[in-house]
């Protein structure tokens, strides 16, 4: 079970969770009629080194004063990834609303257990403590994307519900980088 | 409990030590068309004082799904 923090805070910042956030799949233009594919991710956690997020909002803060008068420790965006239901994701029926059939997990084989244990590299699983009302989760780490950082920042007063802690977050975010820098060998 | 529920995630409940078996005991529930909500159901002790045999619901919360948003443009013919 992970440890969360459920103080809103002032800024992004690396762990929080949020709900109710859209991904814009593409935008189309054809005769005259535009067209926009968005995905509504109903939580996602943010990914993004807390660092660089901390940097962003102290500069954005103080923005042409002193030192700071430069965009240098601007992001341009945050990335996030979305977070699943374990029960559908046993049952493979995660993305089933955008029609997609993701491989069932059979809860009790090595396959199923190695899931909640987080050995498999490209899932990590997330168990609430009781008194956050957030359903045991998954990360699946094939999937992520960035949202513009203004458009974070004015979402996250009131689509924050909590922040996973320090340890635990540092642990999705080496976890996640290590999926991403992983070589396929022959 | 949402009435609109698909399904409710009933987690391990246990009526107090030396309930009587027609004692109420709360169970909490999370309701599946929103993650963030908890709400309370009252649950009758079943056959076991101590426990409440409630197995595994299926656990519930929205999916992601897909929105579309068109729109025309009004050309200027001016």
């Amino acid at each position: 079970m992970i440890k969360v923090d459920t103080t809103h805070k002032e800024r992004i910042a690396q762990g929080d969770i949020l709900r109710d956030i859209e991904y814009l799949e593409y935008v189309r233009e054809e005769n005259g009629v535009i067209e926009a594919s968005k995905i509504l991710f109903p939580l996602v956690i943010v990914l993004t080194q807390d660092c660089d997020l901390a940097q962003d909002s102290t500069f954005r803060a103080s923005a042409g004063s002193g030192e700071k008068k430069s965009q240098d420790k601007y992001l341009l965006s945050v990335l996030v990834a979305p977070l699943y239901n374990l029960e559908h994701v046993y049952l493979g029926k995660h993305l089933s609303e955008i029609d997609m059939q993701m491989q069932t997990i059979d809860r009790n084989s090595t396959q199923g257990k190695n899931l909640t244990q987080n050995v498999s590299p490209r899932y990590h699983y997330l168990e609430f403590p009781p008194e956050i009302s957030l359903v045991p989760s998954v990360i699946d780490f094939k999937h992520y994307f960035s949202i513009d950082v203004k458009t974070l920042n004015a979402l996250h007063g009131n689509q924050f519900v909590c922040g996973v802690s320090e340890l635990y977050r540092e642990d999705i975010s080496q976890r996640f980088s290590s999926f991403l820098s992983r070589i396929g060998l022959p | 409990m949402s009435s609109d529920s698909d399904y409710v995630n009933i987690s391990n409940k246990y009526a107090p030590s030396g309930a009587s078996s027609t004692k109420a005991v709360t169970a909490v529930v999370s309701s599946a068309k929103d993650n963030n909500e908890i709400e309370t159901a009252m649950v009758s002790s079943a056959t076991d004082n101590r426990k409440i045999e409630i197995e595994n619901q299926k656990y519930g919360s929205a999916k992601p799904r897909r929105i579309l948003v068109r729109a025309g443009i009004i050309h200027d013919q001016g």
